[in-house]
């Protein structure tokens, strides 16, 4: 028996050293490489992940310490053939250039958005302390959260 | 397919304070007591190769306590710094140990970080919640195989890197009372980031209007944080308008010496403080009690 925990609704199993961050179980063993290896060390957020709901840099979680926890990915925040309204309102405002930092970017709104509904703009940039991006300047990326139709906006 | 027992036995989740003591005390040097994990997950960024077993401290309930009475404040070890500044909504006296625990490093990370971690810690020279502990005059609760110790923080942080092995913070219990207390910090950027130095005041006034039981704390300017010891003695017994803060802090900045470091050079660390102090004296007489 490995280390057991849900990701993205699937029960798996780690067999590696315990010590082994998240991030690199994910991506090197479980293949899910949407969660980002940029800093590895918690100040960027390209490697956010909800864990039992709650936002957590994936590179600063030993795997030993998640056993029986419930793992959401970027790849789980929505279905194949439909995007979830944090990704469809940034890829309507194109926001996203490189690519690095969006997928933590999307795992920090959509806690945002499931605790805090109606956000203001300065709570969304205080959400997204967390979240580097070196691309777009932040602000385009907060004109897409404030544009979301259950925050108050409307998606062009 | 299986974990092998090796690989097993390299991170170990004891369930109760007993087990985690005696695992410690087994272990000896080879343990690396695991909180929050967000100092010892990065450590092949500074350089350093750690093979120790992981004793992680997170499924021993009685570390994730939390409880706010009109005499104290007990945070359990594993508490994290986003649960400090969730319980401390209404706690006006408290304010400092809420403003820094609602600053540190960025909202994922304070989800993670823990007080015991910060406190614990020994080469980690920025924490925002240390110097804010002491200008409370928190006291710390730790087990150990050889039984129980009460220490003030002070007391630990001058014996922290020699305390027995297998010794186990517990908790920390902050006293609470008619106190103005705030927290400050410089960043290089904005927010999101570890302080280039930070600054903790606590004092009362007295029915006179003047000051009494200043303390402050100054972190991230050398090794480890500690008390401006000058300033208070500066600031005890003044009338609030009669201080020249700025001044004051400048004539006693001689107590320190900055450590140079990659997000700054000592210089700049100590030039700064008494802009800290002026900060911190404006925010917290604002402050009504």
């Amino acid at each position: 028996m490995g280390i057991r925990f849900k990701i993205n609704d699937e029960f798996l199993e780690f067999h590696g050293d315990p010590r082994t961050s998240l991030l690199f179980a994910l991506r090197n063993t479980f293949r899910l490489t949407g969660s980002k290896a940029a800093c590895t060390e918690g100040f960027c957020g390209s490697c956010t992940v909800l864990i039992d709901g709650e936002p957590a840099v994936a590179c600063l979680k030993a795997v030993g310490t998640l056993e029986d926890k419930e793992i959401v990915t970027i790849e789980g925040v929505a279905t194949a053939d439909r995007l979830s309204p944090v990704q469809k309102a940034f890829e309507d405002h194109d926001v996203v250039q490189c690519g690095m930092c969006f997928p933590g970017l999307v795992m920090t709104v959509t806690h945002l958005l499931e605790h805090n509904p109606k956000p203001s703009r300065g709570e969304v940039k205080s959400a997204l302390t967390g979240n580097l991006c070196r691309c777009t300047g932040y602000e385009r990326i907060i004109d897409a959260v404030m544009a979301i139709p259950a925050v108050g906006g409307q998606t062009p | 397919m299986y974990i092998t027992e090796e690989n097993r036995q390299k991170l170990i989740s004891p369930t109760n304070l007993d087990d985690a003591t005696k695992i410690l005390t087994n272990l000896g040097s080879q343990a690396q007591i695991f909180a929050g994990g967000t100092w010892i997950m990065r450590a092949h960024v500074r350089g350093e190769f750690n093979d120790k077993v992981f004793v992680s401290l997170g499924n021993i309930e009685a570390l994730h306590n939390v409880s706010l009475d009109k005499d104290s404040f007990r945070i359990g070890a594993m508490v994290t710094h986003h649960r400090i500044a969730v319980a401390l909504k209404e706690a006006p006296d408290l304010t400092g140990l809420m403003q820094a625990a609602s600053v540190s490093a960025n909202p994922a990370v304070r989800r993670m970080a823990t007080v015991g971690g910060n406190v614990c810690s020994r080469d980690f020279s920025s924490p925002d919640l240390l110097p804010v502990l002491i200008a409370s005059e928190a006291t710390l609760f730790l087990k150990s195989n050889a039984g129980n110790a009460e220490l003030s923080i002070e007391e630990y942080l001058k014996t922290r890197s020699s305390r027995p092995s297998g010794e186990l913070l517990i908790s920390i219990h902050v006293p609470r009372g008619s106190f103005r207390s705030t927290h400050q910090r410089i960043l290089m950027r904005q927010a999101g980031e570890y302080p280039v130095a930070n600054l903790s005041m606590r004092y009362e006034v007295n029915t006179a209007g003047l000051l009494e039981n200043v303390r402050i704390a100054v972190g991230s300017v050398e090794d480890i944080p500690r008390r401006w010891s000058q300033l208070e003695q500066g600031m005890t017994g003044k009338a609030p308008s009669e201080l020249n803060i700025t001044k004051l802090a400048q004539e006693h900045i001689q107590e320190f010496t900055g450590r140079d470091g990659p997000d700054a050079p000592g210089w700049y660390r100590t030039r700064i403080l008494p802009r800290l102090a002026s900060d911190a004296f404006d925010a917290s007489s604002q402050q009504k009690h």
